[in-house]
């Protein structure tokens, strides 16, 4: 039965999948190419060369650095001990949250960022115009990942045995917190810092429409460069790609074999 | 004891610092804009609402929903075949990478999307080059342009497709080798079976995957931004016009507009929900 349903079946899905690849693909060839060959007419690495020794691109990835890595630090100190404390003691509010971080997916980027020109104008917090709300814009943005990674990670340990073991054997409920379940969640943690980071390296329109284009993040300076230095603005593109696709590679391919080897051992 | 209490306090703490986070940075922004779309001058007025209605704005809820809505078919119908395709993959391996392939070239939008498209399909990109020089096929000269509506929908097309293929596989994989070889049993013929099994089961996950698709890009600002700066004329791009104009009076009006593309975003992510809880209620 089976065999001569392979017989006579439609064998033509290689060709679709192939198309699907090279398709997908060819707007990512088209960037390579132009980096590495353009209108030179010569294959070189010049482009990416340049790009190092351009000091406004240094200091713009410098910027975009910063403010990606406090906004991951912002995800951390803000999310993980709460959503710790509501799983073990209040897992009935759990939903509530989840709810929650799904606002960036309601209220898309523009939105998000005239509500913070609304309320941050002017009055006890003007941050507006500064790069301090930044941080906290990307925190907010990745919440939706951050939130699943952890969560993941929280249902993935059983933490809930962990703290009453911790606390039978008579540690206290924080020291069990930094010395048991943390360690535990790190995978997880890990996992959800990187997509933050990631968004944080590529986020535009946020960071252009809260700071009015007086900052200069990786992605704005790629974005103004391009009129005048395609090549240059080509490179940035290729290596914002690299930034993401890395980012989302060890999430994808490494972080669940490190979780499987901690749980087979 | 002491220990418990201190711990209890702190516990709490963590929450008290989450819920500041929250409406700080999500609820005070949203209770923003609803001010700014209802008070004018201190008094409840639905002036910026009906602005933002206005024939000036129409124009750009219509070219928004024409992009997403085509783009989103687009995505739908080119994402089914492919995930359909990439279903019938017997090598577990290959499977796997296909699938992490196409989550990354779902993120594969903003900035640099716009600019892989610029030199790939723009006016003398290396693919247009390349069709002119090879086939004598001048696609500048027959009227295409990158930078137009139909050109959009070809750079939207690049996540949608890899996003439907992401969303779908999973209710396409639920399609079970028994169901097609009990249909051939009674003596259905195969057309038969994609139309009476296949069609009414993947159905649910592709309405809701198309209500998720229009979404993506209805709110899309960044790729648009860049592919033409402006010229074409999106809701979010206009969003965008009124925030860096710095016109005081017409913050509001774009305060009006996020609230109209945030109705339109509940509505179908709530489509989507729905769709799950269909799919799930008969499985």
């Amino acid at each position: 039965m089976r065999g001569s349903r392979e017989q006579h079946g439609f064998q033509g899905y290689k060709l679709i999948i192939f198309l699907y690849v090279i398709v997908l693909l060819s707007p990512l060839l088209g960037l390579l190419w132009e980096t590495l060959h353009g209108a030179r007419g010569i294959w070189s690495v010049e482009a990416y060369v340049k790009l190092v020794e351009d000091p406004n691109f240094t200091s713009a990835m410098v910027e975009s650095f910063i403010l990606s890595l406090t906004g991951v630090a912002i995800a951390i100190i803000i999310f993980v001990p709460s959503m710790y404390v509501l799983y073990v003691y209040y897992p009935r509010w759990m939903p509530f949250l989840e709810w929650w971080t799904l606002l960036p997916f309601m209220v898309p980027g523009v939105a998000l960022a005239i509500g913070y020109v609304s309320v941050f104008s002017s009055g006890p917090l003007p941050l507006v115009g500064t790069p301090y709300l930044l941080p906290f814009a990307f925190a907010v943005l990745g919440s939706p990942f951050f939130f699943r990674a952890c969560y993941n990670a929280l249902m993935g340990v059983d933490v809930r045995t962990l703290t009453e073991a911790a606390s039978t054997l008579g540690s206290s409920p924080w020291r069990s917190f930094y010395k048991v379940i943390l360690p535990n969640l790190t995978p997880g943690i890990i996992n959800g810092s990187l997509l933050v980071f990631a968004l944080g390296m590529g986020e535009f329109a946020v960071t252009q429409l809260t700071t009015g284009g007086n900052l200069i993040t990786f992605p704005l300076y790629m974005d103004s460069i391009f009129m005048y230095n395609p090549q240059e603005g080509a490179s940035m593109a290729f290596l914002s790609f690299f930034i993401t696709w890395i980012a989302l590679a060890v999430t994808i391919f490494i972080i669940p074999k490190i979780t499987h080897r901690y749980r087979a051992s | 004891m002491r220990h418990r209490f201190l711990s209890r306090k702190m516990g709490l703490g963590t929450l008290v610092i989450l819920a500041l986070f929250l409406f700080l940075f999500e609820i005070l922004p949203v209770l923003g804009i609803l001010s700014g779309t209802f008070l004018n001058n201190g008094s409840f007025s639905i002036h910026n609402l009906s602005s933002s209605w206005s024939t000036q704005y129409r124009s750009s809820f219509l070219t928004s929903t024409y992009v997403s809505l085509i783009s989103a078919l687009i995505g739908l119908v080119l994402g089914v075949i492919a995930a359909l395709a990439i279903s019938r993959e017997k090598n577990q391996g290959m499977a796997r990478v296909l699938e992490s392939f196409s989550a990354l070239t779902a993120n594969f939008a903003g900035v640099p999307l716009a600019f892989a498209f610029m030199v790939s399909l723009g006016a003398n990109g290396v693919y247009t080059n390349l069709l002119h020089h090879l086939f004598g096929i001048n696609i500048y000269a027959a009227g295409f342009s990158l930078l137009s509506i139909t050109g959009l929908v070809i750079v939207y097309s690049n996540f949608q497709i890899p996003l439907t293929v992401l969303l779908i596989l999973p209710a396409v994989l639920g399609l079970r080798q028994e169901w097609l070889e009990a249909h051939q049993t009674l003596g259905g013929s195969r057309p038969l079976y994609w139309w009476k099994v296949a069609f009414p089961i993947l159905l649910p996950p592709a309405l809701g995957v198309f209500a998720l698709l229009f979404a993506n890009s209805f709110g899309a600002y960044v790729t648009a931004y860049a592919l033409a700066a402006g010229t074409i004329n999106l809701v979010p791009v206009q969003i965008g016009f009124l925030i860096n104009g710095n016109v005081g009076m017409n913050i509001g009006v774009g305060d009006a507009l996020s609230m109209d593309m945030i109705v339109v975003m509940l509505i179908a992510l709530f489509a989507y929900r729905w769709s799950l809880r269909w799919t799930a209620g008969w499985r």
